[in-house]
């Protein structure tokens, strides 16, 4: 008796804390997104002088106007889009194809334990920026979508996840079909990869999201500015002063006529939403499917 | 059998590695040894044996060069016209919100190019382009690492040239720039003495077209609101004291409820050095100069020793002002760490009234300030010592550098000199309703005192001793030297009133800020910003006694230059107490401080 | 019998050829975008010169290695690395982990989804983007000091404070993405029986003691594989990240081995320098997942690769 009322004078503190807790975290992460759309909204005199913090200032839609009519923004929004749907199609297929052989043991397929730890290798060892530059460049890849796709090479970790996730399917299921005479490639596209819809759901979204964000291959890989994907794009028009460079007087001019930070932020907070939307997508995989998983273990 | 098969994919994968990289190491490799030994340019040069590469040894001075063809024509030699067309191959910064470029032009098919094309068949093709400064340096510098340099590109400083050099990518222009610089040309770079060779030459060989910019772009000063000078009736600061008090003055009145004096933006510097000795925005340059301290400077004492400029007690005085004016919140509190531009916030909102900077950094540099407020007086002073002397600081002559890859043929070579002269002769022509930026390979050659020679000129005008038609092409006063004074005198009445009296200092209320907004910005830094060195004879002009990094010095350079950046903004914070300012220069001497100076002694000698 | 063994032989066989064409798109991805510009390392050994490549430079041995340990740069980036990154890797385990355990006890379920859905947010954004936010957030006319003005505190500039700014660096890396990281706990709790908790009622077991005794040891294998996973970034601390935060007064406690590499490589140009710091990197990357792989392997009984 004693017990449950403590219990529940706990809880209940318990309770409001938790959700205080929960909004303010809440709150937290959905400050960004909406402090760039108010700064979006608000006048330019007002977003370039730093006077947003909570809600915009003089709210007018121009910026929205002008991104309509900018070609290339655009131009650099369908690379983006184009980059993720091929890259992503391309490097799940890879990826998954990897995995499967490399989530039997050592013992069910010799070559897999130097398989391995060349991945391993590859995941921790790197040239460097420069001989990889080198070598995309001598493939001929310079100013390609195939650069985009390809350069990035494979994302070792997703590999991982994938492997870990097929090798605690439960056994019982590949043995069936084994023994009704399904071959790997049947055994791989209709067994294990309809039940390892979670996992396949996280990695696409990794890997969509790794390549959209991703800029730096867009600075050096592309050299037209037409080829540019769109963070590449964003990141060249926010104007940062970079380390030990002077402007003239002339660029600081340009750059001042040009500095537009509620633009700016139209442009960010536009570049955010196709990822938002990905997420709801693939967000019911999530809880169904890793359930198979935790209920073997 | 199962190993077999994976030694032998190892195998294979190392030998088709290595051959993919003898694709890109060896095959550059073959040309540069030939390159090494004899320089085409060594072979002119002949038995009378300047060193090659030495262009002061074969100078033709520009009074004996025969007059140049008048703009938009072309003659034999500085302005030829090819008889085929030759390619220039570049990579190019942009302006990628650029609004000035009509729908269907490029970076290489625009106004600029196509008369280049017409003109003179040279043919711009551009190989790569970036749109932000960091971003460019990024490709610069890969492609120096890959020694993959277009025909030219224009190098962001001088590191990057050195870098070029030494690897031995570069292209000895000693020769093509003697023959065909046109007379214009030459004579903006004989205004430099001998600097601009040594400053495009890498170990005694001329390596680029380095640009040349004035020499006011150095000459720091201090800008103030004389509008809440005279609200408050506080006379014009001379010294740092009076400076400081002005500061807080402003403060209690509540002009300035954040801070008084703007700094820099994170990776900013608040002083110039002797790598980047001009330019440098809401830096504190005037106010060491008032304390007699040349940070960043490679100096001589009175016995002629060589010594730092940043670790003497003249500096440490100076920090110990600014340290003072940031406890008391003058200074803004967020120095060195904001981004993007927003450390100049308050100059643009009208709530700070005082920073520091170059002539440019009123009109050009704080145009939103006056879009804001069109009433906000903003004056620019030079900042005195104790003892009343105004020593400036002089700026290296440029730096930027047109750089050419050795592989170019003596055509594009050729080429590349001929755009530079068109460039210089014909800018004042050109419709610039499309940004003159989009001009190829522009890297510009002012003469080092344009600017006093407009405001002098300007003046003159406006006091009614000249008229704007005297200054136009083919007028009396016309100079080629000077080459935006035409156009400068032509829209001067679009911007300052007819009412003012040039016996005064000008005022921003006697300018029209937004009909011509372009225009209001160049006259107000020119009229009001470059005001003090126009008008004011200074004391002392302080050299560098070297400009540019030497070989063996970047190691210990990249160590010692961070320490200094990161240290003396603590300093001025607080962050780091000022008792330990002789700490700092022992670690600073010890870290490859002292090395440094012994190279730059041995290589002065 | 014989028959059998053959057939089955064959079948390994054929097996065999099908895992090798599965994984050979993979690998030969792998070999030409990773493996072949390794031979890029050399340049760690060499006073690499462009023009001569990486066939013609000077061979100068361990120059660039033995250089690294005097520079006290390279010395304090190394530190920091260090510092930051194990913090990250612990914290990204253990806040997420936390997180998902009370949004756990939420019943109220839109409210529940709604947390759930916002606090992914941040893992979308770039740190380009993320790193400005930040930065003005936590500036002179930031969400931060208004709330310290409106309390009387005097300002805090935590963006000029090395002291603090490992914290902020650790802080808000946690914070972009304890939402993504969360979701995998909150899958494997769904996993978990509901008549494991009843049980533990009906003994009497308090709130706590179930957590601790059912919920936790329910969680264990995603925690092992999560924690050895992340070891591989034991010396990531976050180059993005970093880059776009840091500036001169927090260099001290901010700067890190990647962002060092870059001032030095790209930035300086010294190639060879740079590239030997990043050998640096890899090789001890490399001897942390390997012990961090046996192990996982003698205590947990867990063979990650």
């Amino acid at each position: 008796m004693n017990m449950i009322e403590s219990n529940s004078l706990g809880t209940k503190i318990f309770k409001i804390f938790n959700y205080c807790l929960l909004a303010f975290l809440a709150f937290s992460c959905f400050y960004p997104l909406w402090y760039t759309f108010c700064v979006s909204l608000s006048d330019k005199l007002a977003a370039e002088g730093g006077l947003v913090t909570f809600y915009p200032i003089r709210p007018n839609v121009n910026t929205y106007k002008l991104i309509m009519g900018d070609a290339a923004f655009w131009n650099s929004f369908r690379i983006s889009v184009m980059r993720v749907i091929f890259g992503t199609v391309w490097s799940m297929l890879a990826m998954i194809m990897m995995a499967y052989p490399l989530s039997k043991t050592n013992r069910e397929w010799k070559p897999r334990g130097i398989l391995m730890w060349i991945l391993v290798f590859c995941m921790l060892f790197n040239g460097g920026t420069i001989p990889w530059f080198i070598t995309v460049r001598n493939y001929g890849l310079i100013d390609t979508m195939a650069a985009l796709i390809f350069a990035g090479s494979v994302p070792v970790f997703n590999v991982l996840l994938l492997m870990n996730f097929f090798r605690n399917l439960p056994s019982d299921l590949e043995e069936a079909a084994a023994i009704d005479g399904a071959g790997p490639w049947r055994i791989l596209w209709q067994i294990i990869v309809p039940c390892s819809k979670p996992i396949i759901a996280t990695v696409i979204l990794f890997v969509s999201v790794g390549y959209w964000n991703e800029y730096f291959q867009g600075l050096v890989l592309m050299n037209k500015e037409s080829n540019y994907p769109l963070q590449t794009y964003i990141r060249q028009i926010s104007v940062a002063i970079p380390v030990g460079v002077t402007l003239t007087a002339e660029q600081y001019q340009q750059l001042a006529q040009n500095s537009n930070k509620a633009l700016e932020a139209a442009k960010v907070f536009i570049s955010m939403i196709p990822m938002l939307v990905i997420y709801p997508f693939l967000q019911k995989y999530f809880v169904t499917g890793i359930t198979i998983g935790a209920v073997k273990e | 059998m199962k190993k077999k098969i994976i030694a032998m994919i190892l195998a294979s994968a190392m030998a088709l590695s290595l051959a993919a990289c003898a694709g890109t190491g060896s095959a550059p490799a073959a040309p540069a040894a030939g390159g090494d030994a004899a320089p085409a340019a060594e072979a002119e040069g002949g038995d009378a044996a300047p060193a090659a590469g030495d262009i002061q040894a074969i100078w033709k001075a520009a009074a004996d060069e025969a007059d140049d063809a008048v703009p938009g024509e072309n003659d034999d030699r500085a302005f030829k016209k090819f008889d085929h067309v030759v390619e220039v191959h570049y990579g190019y910064q942009i302006d990628p919100v650029d609004t000035t470029l009509p729908e269907g032009d490029t970076v290489d098919n625009n106004q600029y190019t196509r008369y280049l094309l017409e003109n003179f068949n040279i043919k711009m093709v551009c190989d790569w382009t970036a749109g932000n400064n960091s971003d460019f340096a990024q490709k610069v510098s890969l492609a120096i690492a890959s020694n993959s340099l277009p025909d030219a590109v224009i190098a962001p400083n001088r590191n990057y040239l050195v870098q070029a050099a030494r690897a031995d990518e570069l292209a000895d222009l000693s020769t093509v720039f003697n023959d065909y610089a046109s007379k214009q040309v030459k004579q903006i770079v004989e205004t430099t003495g001998t600097r601009a060779f040594e400053n495009g030459s890498v170990d005694g060989t001329f390596v680029a077209l380095p640009n040349i910019t004035v020499d006011t772009d150095g000459v720091y000063i201090y800008f103030i609101r004389q509008d809440w000078l005279d609200q408050l009736g506080i006379e014009v600061p001379k010294t740092a004291a009076e400076l400081g008090a002005a500061a807080k003055a402003f403060k209690e009145a509540g002009l300035s409820p954040d801070y008084a004096i703007a700094g820099i933006d994170a990776g900013g510097r608040t002083y110039s050095n002797f790598l980047n000795s001009s330019n440098n925005g809401y830096g504190f340059d005037a106010l060491y100069q008032a304390f007699n301290a040349t940070p960043g400077y490679f100096l001589r004492d009175e016995n002629g020793e060589l010594y730092w400029g940043t670790t003497t007690d003249e500096m440490k005085a100076a920090l110990e002002c600014l340290h003072q004016w940031y406890a008391d919140g003058l200074i803004n509190p967020e120095i060195g760490v904001t981004t993007n531009g927003d450390n100049a916030n308050g100059v643009k909102n009208g709530t700070c009234g005082i920073f520091m900077g170059p002539w440019w950094s009123l009109g050009y540099g704080n145009g939103d300030s006056f879009r804001n407020d069109p009433n906000a007086d903003w004056q620019a002073y030079p900042l005195y010592t104790e003892d009343g002397e105004w020593n400036i600081h002089m700026k290296d002559i440029g730096t930027t550098y047109t750089m050419v890859n050795k592989n170019a043929s003596d055509e594009v070579k050729e080429a590349i000199v001929i755009i530079n002269n068109v460039l210089v002769r014909d800018e004042s022509i050109f419709d610039t309703s499309v940004a003159i930026a989009w001009y190829p390979l522009r890297n510009t050659m002012a003469a080092a005192d344009e600017c006093e020679y407009e405001y002098e000129n300007l003046m003159s005008i406006l006091a009614g001793e000249a008229t704007a038609d005297e200054y136009q092409i083919g007028g009396d006063k016309f100079n080629g030297l000077y080459k935006n004074t035409a156009n400068d005198a032509a829209t001067l009445r679009d911007v300052i009133s007819e009412d003012y009296d040039p016996a005064n200092i000008l005022h921003v209320t006697d300018c029209d800020v937004m009909t011509n907004n372009g225009q209001f910005n160049r006259f107000y830094a020119i009229f009001v910003g470059d005001r003090p060195y126009a008008t004011i004879e200074p004391n002392k002009k302080i050299y560098s006694e070297l400009y540019y990094t030497i070989d063996g010095m970047e190691t210990y350079w990249t160590t010692i230059s961070d320490l200094e950046d990161a240290e003396i903004l603590k300093f001025i914070t607080g962050a780091r107490s000022l008792d330990e300012w002789d700490q700092f220069c022992k670690d600073w001497h010890v870290q490859g401080g002292d090395q440094v100076l012994e190279l730059v002694n041995e290589f002065l000698k | 019998m014989a028959n059998k063994n053959s057939s089955v032989k064959g079948r390994t066989r054929s097996t065999g050829i099908a895992y090798w064409i599965m994984v050979l798109p993979g690998y030969i991805w792998l070999f030409m975008f990773s493996i072949v510009p390794m031979v890029g390392i050399v340049m760690a050994f060499q006073d690499y010169n462009p023009s001569k490549g990486w066939f013609g430079s000077k061979w100068v041995g361990m120059k660039w290695f033995e250089y690294l340990l005097v520079i006290p740069d390279a010395k304090r980036a190394l530190v920091n690395t260090l510092i930051i990154a194990v913090s990250k890797v612990v914290l990204n385990i253990v806040i997420p982990l936390v997180f998902a355990l009370l949004l756990n006890e939420v019943k109220n379920m839109k409210f529940k989804k709604a947390v759930q859905t916002i606090v992914y947010l941040p893992h979308f954004i770039s740190w380009v983007i993320l790193a400005n936010i930040i930065t003005n957030m936590l500036g002179a006319n930031g969400i931060l000091n208004l709330i310290m003005k409106t309390v009387g505190h005097e300002p805090v500039l935590l963006m000029t404070m090395p002291q603090y700014f490992r914290q902020l660096l650790i802080g808000t890396d946690v914070w972009k993405e304890f939402g993504y990281n969360a979701v995998i706990y909150l899958a494997a709790l769904t996993g978990i029986s509901p008549n494991l908790y009843e049980a533990a009622a009906i003994d009497g077991a308090s709130k706590w003691q179930s957590v601790w005794h059912i919920t936790i040891p329910g969680l264990i294998p995603t925690i092992v594989l999560l924690t050895t996973l992340a070891m591989g970034n034991v010396l990531n601390a976050g180059f993005d990240q970093v880059f776009n935060m840091y500036n001169q007064l927090v260099m001290s406690t901010g700067d890190i081995l990647d962002t060092y590499v870059y001032r030095v490589g790209i930035t300086n140009m010294q190639f060879s320098l740079a590239t030997a710091a990043g050998l640096f990197k890899s090789v001890v990357s490399f001897v942390l997942v390997v012990t961090s792989y046996v192990l996982a392997n003698k205590f947990a009984d867990y063979n990650i690769f």
